[in-house]
């Protein structure tokens, strides 16, 4: 493959992404801030522009809005700031979690194979990455036809029930959630997955230099956010 | 080996899902190597149910009362591990979204290799001599999500070969496969039956695959019916392919006059498009321009086209769901904009799961309905007319897909449209199901309301619709 981008060895994203998981639950929002600006980082370096870009403009308007809230007397305003505040916190994890989603399957199991996880867990978590994407066209399609129905919550005038709309997003997406997952697990038992030797893979698993110094630059980075932003 | 060896052998199986009745009722069949073989008949007759014997997912996925011996390649199928079924017998499903385990092409074709533990190095070279063999090597680098329907069934099928197997199984393959992709697909079928493998096909749409076939198999109620030989199923006449509720077993050339014109008489046309351009979304580009339809109250469309043209992006347009770029839809000379659209049109899904919401027949039908007393008898009176009133009390979601695309049907007929559109009504309908559907259009049809239809189901098209619309080049 001429295809030069860098693939950032999945156990190492793993890695990065369990530890920032503990960091944004210490960090207050300056130093949340500068967390999300290390995932930013992540994004740019593993090619994803596009994602980097738009989660700026999102991340810029939202840590705006949450100075707006915190000069703001009204309790309702201030109920806003839990939003903007649980958003903060959760970017930093969920730009690195795109990241790892993007990781071809194949890859992705082959390198946590590595590290003695069991198939069964290993499996379940490979496939549970890949049902994000589902999900997300599955609930474009339902939103489609509840707009045709007038239940959309896009829709004014269902602003007044939003338990009803809830209702109706939720429970055609469980009925095909429910689906796919049967068919997945059934297609999959026809492909051998049970057999109880080691799998194979196509895809070399090896640590490289970059991967090391991806480590290495998060933990100087966090230290460095935790020592000198406050 | 001798040719006429049996690789598959049933002998008096019955089987019954968990707590419910028998689905296959003392089934004897024998297979032979290297035959190919079509199981057909009305929807739960229990064609899926036998497809499932052979490659394994019963008893070891769904669970039940099986009874009887099964064979496959001189070996007891009790004697058998869940595992060792993938090695002799290559399966693809419907479904090519909830078939595919993993995200890019390469992965999903290697997949089955690597569970069975091959080396890396034999993967490789059998995967790309594959990809090659089905002349999908373009697709090598491309994500499965970005795949057409038949671009997907092509790679599920090189998923199958990985092993090479001696036996595929494929369950309803071309239920959301266009003619030509279908073609491209029995092409490979023969070319797998040249190299001696054993094919078993259940599928209700046919007529692409009698070239490859030896022979079918018709099933009633979980048993077989009846057996024929290809030329014995070929010189069966149209009625008695109806007498057997079978769709045609052959290849239908269109009758209905194609026109992309406006008619010139214009005066009495009620949905008028003009000059239309249409993109998936606001912003991006348009990916059809130009479009000029005319429609009478009445009318019956079909638009045809290739999977991925834009019909459906035609269809959600026409009934509002989608913003035009630009020109104009005129509904009784009015130009009325993709908001009120929506009033005007109702639009069923080719995958009616979607458009179900409620814990019940008789609520489906109310929801977002003013609940009054004219509109409750406007209820009981669809879901009588569509022979759905004895259902209900029971939950959409156990209703079979017939009687599901029935609900939603009724459910846009409770808006009482001006304009109905239908998406691919006819994938994975057995002929019974789809006489219905055509009844109904044309009983709506008589009433005035403009139906179009998005098919490439040219037997359904040509007892349906009255002309045909087709978008693209031809192919």
């Amino acid at each position: 493959m001429k295809n030069k981008k860098i693939e950032i060895d999945p156990r190492i994203q793993l890695i990065i992404l369990i530890l920032m998981g503990c960091l944004v639950l210490f960090a207050n929002v300056n130093q949340l801030m500068a967390l999300n600006g290390f995932s930013l980082l992540f994004l740019i370096l593993n090619g994803k522009y596009r994602k980097a870009f738009n989660s700026i403009v999102f991340l810029v308007l939202i840590y705006g809005m949450h100075h707006v809230i915190q000069q703001s007397d009204q309790q309702f305003i201030k109920l806003l700031g839990f939003f903007t505040f649980l958003a903060l916190r959760f970017m930093p994890i969920l730009l690195i979690a795109s990241v790892l989603q993007d990781v071809p399957s194949g890859r992705l199991i082959a390198s946590l194979q590595k590290i003695k996880i069991p198939k069964n867990i290993l499996i379940t978590f490979s496939v549970t990455l890949r049902f994000f994407p589902i999900m997300q066209y599955e609930s474009e399609a339902i939103q489609m036809s509840s707009k045709l129905r007038g239940l959309s919550f896009k829709q004014p005038k269902n602003w007044l029930h939003p338990l009803n709309s809830f209702e109706y997003t939720i429970v055609p997406l469980m009925m095909r959630t429910l689906k796919i997952s049967d068919e997945l697990a059934a297609s999959a038992s026809t492909k051998g997955i049970d057999y109880p030797a080691m799998r194979t893979s196509i895809y070399v698993i090896q640590v490289k230099w970059f991967d090391v110094s991806m480590v290495v630059l998060f933990v100087v980075w966090s230290i460095c956010v935790f020592l000198f932003i406050r | 080996m001798p040719k006429s060896k049996n690789i598959i052998s049933l002998v008096d199986v019955s089987f019954s899902y968990n707590n419910a009745e028998e689905q296959l009722k003392h089934i004897s069949i024998n297979i032979k190597k290297g035959s190919c073989i079509l199981i057909t008949g009305s929807s739960g007759c229990g064609k899926t149910t036998l497809t499932r014997l052979i490659n394994g997912l019963i008893p070891h996925y769904y669970e039940g009362e099986l009874s009887g011996d099964i064979i496959i390649n001189d070996k007891k199928t009790n004697q058998m591990e869940a595992w060792e079924y993938g090695l002799y017998v290559g399966s693809v499903f419907q479904d090519a979204r909830s078939q595919f385990f993993t995200s890019t092409v390469i992965d999903e074709v290697a997949f089955s290799a690597e569970n069975y533990g091959k080396s890396p190095k034999w993967i490789k070279e059998r995967m790309n001599s594959i990809l090659e063999y089905n002349e999908i090597s373009y697709l090598k680098n491309q994500k499965l999500i970005n795949l057409s329907s038949g671009e997907k069934q092509k790679v599920a099928m090189a998923a199958a070969q990985i092993n090479d197997p001696d036996i595929y199984v494929l369950d309803e393959p071309s239920a959301n496969l266009d003619n030509r992709s279908a073609w491209l697909l029995a092409e490979l079928i023969k070319q797998l039956k040249d190299m001696g493998k054993t094919i078993i096909i259940a599928e209700h749409r046919f007529f692409f695959l009698m070239e490859v076939l030896d022979e079918v198999v018709y099933m009633k109620n979980g048993e077989i019916d009846a057996r024929w030989t290809l030329d014995e199923f070929a010189a069966l006449t149209e009625k008695e392919l109806d007498y057997f509720g079978l769709r045609s077993n052959k290849m239908k050339q269109l009758k209905v006059k194609e026109s992309l014109e406006k008619n010139h008489d214009g005066s009495n046309s009620y949905l008028e498009i003009n000059d239309l351009a249409i993109s998936y979304n606001r912003f991006s580009k348009p990916i059809l321009t130009h479009l000029n339809f005319d429609f009478k109250k009445g009318d019956v469309v079909a638009i045809t086209g290739k999977n991925g043209v834009g019909k459906t992006t035609l269809a959600k347009t026409i009934c509002g769901l989608l913003i035009e770029n630009s020109g104009e839809i005129k509904l009784a000379s009015k130009t009325i904009r993709s908001k009120y659209r929506l009033n005007h049109s109702w639009f069923v899904l080719q995958d009616t799961d979607y458009q179900l919401f409620s814990d019940s027949v008789i609520n489906e039908m109310m929801l977002g309905m003013e609940q009054s007393e004219s509109n409750r008898q406007l209820a009981e009176k669809l879901l009588r007319e569509l022979n759905l009133w004895e259902y209900r009390e029971q939950h959409p979601a156990t209703l079979s897909g017939g009687q599901k695309q029935r609900l939603t049907f009724a459910v846009g007929l409770m808006r009482q449209p001006d304009i109905l559109i239908f998406d691919e009504p006819t994938s994975g309908l057995d002929a019974l199901n789809m006489k219905q559907i055509v009844k109904l259009i044309e009983e709506k049809s008589t009433k005035g309301t403009v139906i179009i239809i998005i098919s490439h189901d040219y037997e359904f098209i040509d007892l349906a619709c009255q002309r045909v619309v087709h978008i693209g080049d031809y192919g």
